[in-house]
């Protein structure tokens, strides 16, 4: 596939991107090279094959233009004018021998019918035989035919006893041929004559004589036929007007060694030049890569050290950036955490990015440096329904609770108001969360507060209507009780009775009004307030002292409302029949706390029997007294004399006495 | 002429319940006792088997007039007439849920009390009201 290819699943790491690139603009360098090298390679073979051909031809001309220069030679020596007289033969034997001296050939005269008519081999006058005809083209018949001079192949020479040539010139004289001069160099001229030319070691040269025997040869020897036709290119060239030919072998192998070499060189250079060009580009590449990494993944690099002028440039705009980014955090930073509010950011995995120093201590988690650090770490408690409304949030929800209950690890619960909400990011998607929250517990406790408050006011109100009705029902029950027992009383003295039972309910309710313990009132003092009023109630108030010796003791508002009835009815007995004494009537009053739980309560003074009072009032009136002692406050009314003094001791215990039941 | 069925009174404040008792028996009606507490109702009205019960909803201790007669209705059906200084709508729905004869609040005119009794047995009330 190629690396331009696209598609979702595609996705090349960048190193493995710019190794591609790189090796894809080596591309054409390498085609090119394989190009060139392949036109390198045809040149060079028809470099060769042209080489091995010239070097055919020129072998193959020098056999002729030696050949060419025997015949010239032999021709003129046919014009010799010794050769016109049979008796001027020795003098051309002679001539024949200087020929040979300066052409290295010897000379042989014959006449029409092929009989030697001298050799310069042998002495003039020798008997010599006829001459030979040799397999192959023979040069002597075609003279006579032609009247040309001619070559012939080779054959062995009966005078010489070695293989010679023949080179055939006519004698020709009055337009016809009179006799025949002919040369027979030996085969070792032409080895010679091809010796002397400079020939390739690898290269094969054989001369060859019409009828295909090899004459001479040039380069390795001893190879057999066969191995020099399989040498490899063969070059052929006919050797002037004779049917002699000559082969050239030049060896394949040759050819593609020295293409080998030659190309290992060229190799050698093309991969050194590429290996030095793929190391700089590996070095630029990986600091380019390094660079572009770094860029990528917002490492932030040296716009000093960037190699590239554009990414240097991108560099500094980046940092530009990044430096107003960081001052734009920072500032959000010390925003966050200067708040006066507990506020904390997060980011999509919930990590803290900032906090508010209030945050810190609403959150009891003092100078912590939680930033980085993930919510679920810091808060390892934390219920999965916030979890919840985390995943939720960070789907895009805001959402907010003015009240939520938030367990702390000490086993203390605070409550907590607080709005959940997300942040996106300069792409649009969501970054990650802003949590605002404010701990009022303190606001709700005193919310409770003052709820219990109201709440025991209503209880307090319900409770003084019902006490109110009820005292009423009292008075009314009095007043029943005391008409009914005592028909003859007078008038105003009944009224002052009522006014006084009247007046020490009113007390008790002011007492209560006053009283920090809503359901409590100080005894002590409630008794100080109706002896007071009850003394200066009697007729003849003047004649009654007051002697009060009082404790303060805070009781049941319902046990004082009790307690007041029976005592006011003591008091009445007292101040309507005083006992004198040294100093006069006295009413006295003593109140204290007997170990933990129980109160005695003393009235004495009470002087026996008066006409200010009735027998049958009297009797009520302790009646009275004992009753609701003994039954509504569950104590003791029993008489204490002192000294001719009647008097009498309520005890009761105020821990027994429970509340009234409220509902 | 109905006769008087025995009435137990059940009321924290003694004066108050020796008012009612004085004001019933001057009127002819019998009476068996007083409580002053839910728990003491309880006893008193196993013992004596009283014909009517006059009870104040508010009782000190821990019973008040409304569980003492849900304890009573276990082994009685002896006829209620509810009293109260003051009841607020919860109370009074949980009252009347134990179907009562009358609910009198006070300050009640004790002179009233009597007629409103009579009247009561005169009705046949006093004979069925326990069984409803």
């Amino acid at each position: 596939m190629s690396i331009l290819s696209r598609g979702p699943s595609r996705c090349l790491p960048l190193r493995s991107f710019l190794t591609r690139l790189g090796l894809l603009a080596a591309l054409p360098v390498l085609c090119a090279y394989m190009t060139a090298s392949y036109a390198y390679l045809k040149r060079s073979r028809e470099s060769y094959l042209s080489n091995a051909e010239t070097h055919a031809l020129n072998l193959a001309k020098a056999v002729d233009r030696r050949l060419d220069y025997i015949l010239d030679g032999l021709t003129m020596l046919a014009a010799s004018p010794y050769l016109d007289a049979p008796e001027d033969l020795a003098a051309f034997h002679s001539v024949a021998a200087r020929f040979r001296s300066v052409y290295g050939i010897h000379v042989i005269l014959a006449d029409l019918d092929s009989n030697m008519l001298l050799n310069t081999r042998t002495p003039y006058g020798t008997a010599l035989p006829r001459l030979p005809v040799p397999r192959g083209h023979a040069a002597v018949p075609e003279v006579l035919r032609t009247g040309r001079p001619s070559i012939g192949d080779s054959f062995m020479g009966p005078v010489a006893g070695e293989s010679l040539i023949a080179a055939v010139v006519p004698v020709t004289r009055a337009d016809s041929v009179h006799r025949l001069l002919l040369g027979t160099p030996e085969l070792r001229l032409f080895q010679g004559l091809l010796d002397a030319i400079p020939f390739p070691e690898a290269w094969i040269a054989v001369l060859l004589d019409g009828k295909g025997d090899e004459m001479a040869r040039l380069g390795q020897a001893g190879l057999s036929e066969e191995s020099v036709r399989n040498l490899g290119y063969e070059f052929s060239e006919r050797v002037g007007s004779s049917n002699w030919e000559l082969k050239l072998y030049a060896p394949r192998s040759e050819l593609i060694g020295g293409l080998l070499r030659e190309g290992a060189g060229w190799l050698v250079a093309l991969l050194l030049s590429l290996g030095a060009t793929s190391l700089i580009g590996i070095v630029y590449g990986r600091r380019m890569i390094s660079t572009a990494e770094a860029l990528i993944l917002g490492r932030g690099i040296d716009a000093e050290a960037a190699p590239i002028l554009e990414i240097r440039q991108v560099a500094e705009k980046l940092r530009a950036i990044e430096d107003q980014r960081d001052q734009s955090l920072r500032l959000l930073e010390l925003f966050i955490e200067n708040m006066p509010a507990a506020v904390a950011m997060f980011d999509r995995d919930m990590r803290y990015i900032s906090c508010s120093r209030r945050f810190l201590a609403d959150y009891r988690l003092g100078n912590r440096d939680i930033r980085g650090l993930s919510h679920y770490e810091v808060f390892p408690d934390i219920p999965e329904g916030w979890k919840e409304i985390h995943r939720r949030c960070l789907e895009g929800a805001v959402e907010r609770c003015e009240r939520d209950p938030f367990p702390r690890s000490d086993g203390s619960t605070d409550w907590v108001r607080w709005e959940l909400r997300p942040w996106n990011g300069s792409d649009g998607a969501v970054g990650g969360l802003v949590l605002f929250s404010e701990v009022i517990t303190g606001t709700v406790e005193s919310e409770r507060r003052i709820e219990r408050s109201l709440e025991e006011k209503e209880l307090l109100l319900q409770e003084l209507l019902h006490r109110t009705n009820n005292n009423m029902q009292g008075i009314q029950a009095l007043m029943l009780l005391y008409s009914q027992v005592d028909p003859g009383a007078d008038l105003p003295g009944f009224v002052n009775l009522m006014t006084g039972r009247i007046a020490a309910m009113a007390t008790v309710y002011r007492l209560l009004i006053d009283s920090s313990d809503l359901s409590r009132v100080d005894f002590g003092e409630y008794l100080e307030s109706v002896g007071r009023a009850a003394a200066e109630r009697v007729p003849g108030k003047t004649s009654c002292a007051l002697d009060l010796d009082i404790e303060s003791i805070p009781v049941l508002f319902d046990v004082v409302v009790a307690v007041a009835l029976a005592v006011l009815e003591l008091f009445d007995l007292v101040l309507l029949n005083p006992a004198p004494d040294g100093e006069g009537p006295t009413l006295r009053v003593r109140l204290r706390r007997e170990g933990t739980d129980s109160i005695a309560l003393t009235v004495s003074g009470f002087g026996g029997s008066s006409s200010q009072i009735s027998e049958h009032r009297k009797v009520l009136a302790l009646e009275l007294a004992d009753q609701i002692v003994r039954e509504q406050i569950k104590g003791t009314l029993e008489r204490s004399d002192v000294f001719g003094v009647t008097g009498w001791t309520i005890r009761f215990n105020d821990k027994q006495y429970t509340q009234r039941v409220s509902r | 002429m109905n006769p008087r069925k025995e009435v137990l009174i059940v009321e924290d404040e003694s004066l108050i319940a020796m008012a009612i008792e004085f004001k019933l028996k001057q009127a002819g009606w019998p009476v068996c006792g007083r409580a002053t507490s839910g728990e003491e109702a309880v006893e008193k009205v196993r013992a004596c088997l009283p014909g009517l019960l006059l009870m104040d909803i508010r009782l000190a201790g821990d019973l008040d007039g409304l569980e003492t007669i849900r304890v009573i209705r276990e082994f009685s059906t002896v006829p209620v007439v509810f009293m109260t200084g003051y009841q607020d709508p919860t109370t009074k729905r949980r009252a009347l849920e134990l179907n009562p004869l009358a609910f009198l609040e006070k300050p009640l005119k004790l002179m009233d009390l009597e007629p409103i009794l009579t009247g009561l047995l005169n009705a046949g009330s006093l004979d069925s009201a326990g069984a409803r």
